[in-house]
């Protein structure tokens, strides 16, 4: 009996003296929950797009692209929300928009906003929480502080204006796009989602740089029209051509 | 006797049950005090902040041991004085050794994307394990660095007590150190206050009272460095951290002696591009770039305003680069001087807490 009950106390001891341990022992599988995954793939014409490698325009100006960013909010479906605020950033993070788990399953059209909306526009950009694309950390050179807001999309090139067979992009061509009244509403119909395995589908949208500049119903020449930072109103005629070809670039692969 | 057998058998028994439970190892949670206008900082999972590992790295970040011949130590390039860079334009390492670059301003570096004049590291633990082994600064292998600290009874007991080893090696001395500099957090300026006024965050009274010292001169300065027409500075240097993350050539050669963050990436398209810095504590961090090529800040503005050479990777940015700049006249370039003042954020640079521990 003694001795029983010295074991005992010794039992306790080495139990209650490492209770640290017993976190381990919690591991149960997560669930598989289903998934949608948006990418979107840059374009010039009919060729692939790709940071920093030379395309011909139409006529004959040599381009090529160093920066590809755009915001997307309110990406939806018949109202129900799929990503409240996604940054598209080719160079950074390649072709994803966003992946997160599914709210609506496969929907064939879809709608967003391209730029950020007024409601929230202009709050202070280090509020958002850490994985927010809005937080300054993550926006980085995408927050304008000079005309607070965010800059809703963004692209910059190289151009060569001289046709003579000599490949030398040093023109630049910097369209910044933001401010509330440039916000623009965009719908996808069409849209095809692949299951990229059991638990995520995916659906493609393309952007064609090429009609961005060459758009029939606003095309851009880019030996006048190189610049915007949305300035008002002295850059209003050029931020409104970027804003509306900038849109009518993107559709369905 | 029995129960002498079983008291130590118990004692014996408690010890074995939880070796790990060693008496002095109970790190306490250091909280960073990061402004109200700054993002939240993201920590690494693997190398949480403690009141422990804070002060060691800060003993260690002005140990001289940890060079060669015992002559320098982190803040021999980084001093307190210079807002944590080096007054000269090459630094000097053991024996008289000189670099090429000019040292850094270590300030806000817990929100910075990629480390060095050329990105080269992308933590702050992976970029210190650097200057220590490099034959230009501290020219020390590691084993000897670390066999130096492990025969100093004072760093075997503050690593101890911050990382819980007795075997430590050169990562914990780089874990040590990133959590040092993590706290050098600069956002106290004059600036901070303008900054917070045009973006419409709320000020205390105190904030107010330092926005109205703000002098007209100041304001015309802040106005010419965010406006398209004027400075046109705001591009890359912006927000909080003045710096937005990334690599840019503003113009400084029309041919590269260093190809910077090209000879990082190997691509063409990356030469002649250096980490934007911030442009926090800027009065006190001359010289300027990465050679330290310009010894004031009359230089710097010089060089925006006349001196842009242009070559095939300058940044679409530099939009006055075809003109040469962005032509400020003497009046301009006064005010804009004067802005840059403003960045000065004397709590930061006299803060005993970033100061050696005995001076
Ligand atoms: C001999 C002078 C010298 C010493 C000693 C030195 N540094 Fe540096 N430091 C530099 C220089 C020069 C650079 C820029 C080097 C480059 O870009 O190639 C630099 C860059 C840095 C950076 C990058 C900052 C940024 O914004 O990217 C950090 C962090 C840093 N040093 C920390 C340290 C630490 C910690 C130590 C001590 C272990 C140390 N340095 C010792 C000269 C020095
Ligand atoms: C297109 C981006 C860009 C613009 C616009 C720009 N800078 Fe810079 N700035 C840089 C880069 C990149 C460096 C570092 C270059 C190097 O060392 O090679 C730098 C360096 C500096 C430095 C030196 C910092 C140090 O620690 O050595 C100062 C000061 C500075 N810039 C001020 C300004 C001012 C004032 C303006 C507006 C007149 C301006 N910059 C506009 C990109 C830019």
């Amino acid at each position: 009996m003694k001795h029983f009950s010295i074991l005992a106390l010794l039992a306790c001891i080495a139990l209650f003296s490492c209770k640290k341990k017993k976190d381990d022992l919690v591991d149960t599988p997560t669930p598989a929950v289903q998934q949608s995954k948006l990418s979107m793939k840059p374009v010039f014409g009919s060729a692939n797009l790709m940071l920093d490698s030379v395309y011909t325009m139409s006529n004959g100006f040599q381009i090529k692209f160093t920066e590809l960013k755009a915001y997307f909010s309110g990406i939806q479906s018949g109202g129900s929300v799929m990503k409240d605020v996604a940054l598209f950033n080719f160079r950074e993070t390649g072709n994803l928009i966003f992946q997160s788990n599914q709210v609506v399953a496969n929907p064939s059209s879809i709608q967003f906003g391209i730029g950020v909306p007024s409601s929230i526009n202009h709050n202070d950009p280090s509020t958002f929480p850490n994985t927010n694309p809005l937080n300054i950390a993550i926006a980085n050179d995408m927050h304008w502080d000079w005309n607070p807001g965010y800059i809703f999309f963004k692209v910059e090139a190289k151009v060569d204006t001289i046709i003579d067979g000599i490949t030398s992009c040093d023109h630049n061509l910097v369209y910044h796009v933001g401010t509330d009244s440039y916000f623009t509403n965009k719908t996808i119909s069409n849209l095809t989602w692949a299951a990229l395995s059991s638990t995520v589908n995916e659906a493609w949208l393309k952007i064609d740089l090429k009609n961005f500049f060459e758009n029939s119903a606003a095309p851009i020449d880019v030996k006048t029209e190189f610049t915007t930072h949305s300035m008002m109103p002295q850059q209003s005629a050029i931020t409104e051509k970027a804003r509306q070809n900038f849109s009518a670039s993107i559709s369905e692969l | 006797m029995s129960r002498f057998f079983i008291g130590i058998l118990s004692l014996l028994v408690f010890f074995l049950a939880c070796t790990k439970a060693k008496v002095g190892y109970d790190p306490t949670p250091y909280s960073l005090k990061i402004p109200s206008h700054f993002p939240q900082m993201n920590i690494p999972a693997d190398n949480p902040m403690t009141e422990e590992g804070v002060l060691l790295g800060r003993m260690l970040f002005y140990e001289k041991q940890l060079s060669l011949d015992n002559t320098i130590s982190c803040g021999s390039c980084h001093a307190p004085d210079a807002a944590f860079a080096d007054v000269n334009q090459f630094s000097q390492g053991v024996n008289g050794a000189i670099g090429v670059r000019n040292s850094m301003a270590l300030v806000n570096l817990g929100w910075q994307t990629s480390y060095f004049w050329d990105g080269r590291a992308n933590t702050l633990e992976e970029q210190i394990l650097e200057p220590v082994p490099n034959p230009v600064e501290m020219h020390l292998q590691w084993k000897d660095a670390v066999a130096r600290l492990k025969a100093n009874g004072l760093y075997r007991n503050q690593f101890y007590k911050a990382f819980g080893v007795v075997d430590f090696d050169s990562s914990h001395v780089a874990k040590a150190l990133a959590q040092f500099l993590r706290t050098m957090i600069s956002g106290e300026s004059k600036y901070d206050v303008m900054y917070k006024f045009a973006n419409n965050i709320p000020l205390t009274s105190s904030e107010s009272a330092i926005k109205n010292s703000v002098t007209s001169e100041e304001w015309a300065g802040f106005d010419l460095f965010k406006s398209l027409n004027g400075a046109d500075c705001f591009h890359c240097h912006n927000g909080t951290l003045m710096q937005v993350q990334k690599f840019s050539n503003n113009g400084l050669d029309a041919v590269f002696s260093d190809l910077g963050r090209g000879a990082i990436t190997n691509n063409p398209n990356d030469n002649g591009k250096f980490k934007v810095p911030t442009l926090r504590n800027i009065a006190l961090s001359a010289p300027y770039m990465h050679d330290g090529r310009f010894a004031t800040l009359d230089d710097v503005i010089e060089h925006y305003s006349t001196g842009i050479q242009h070559s095939t990777t300058i940044d679409p940015l530099m939009e006055f680069a075809s003109q040469g700049g962005v032509q400020l006249d003497s009046e301009q370039r006064n005010q804009l001087k004067a802005f840059l003042l403003t960045l000065t954020d004397h709590n930061f640079v006299t803060n005993p807490d970033f100061k050696p521990l005995n001076p």
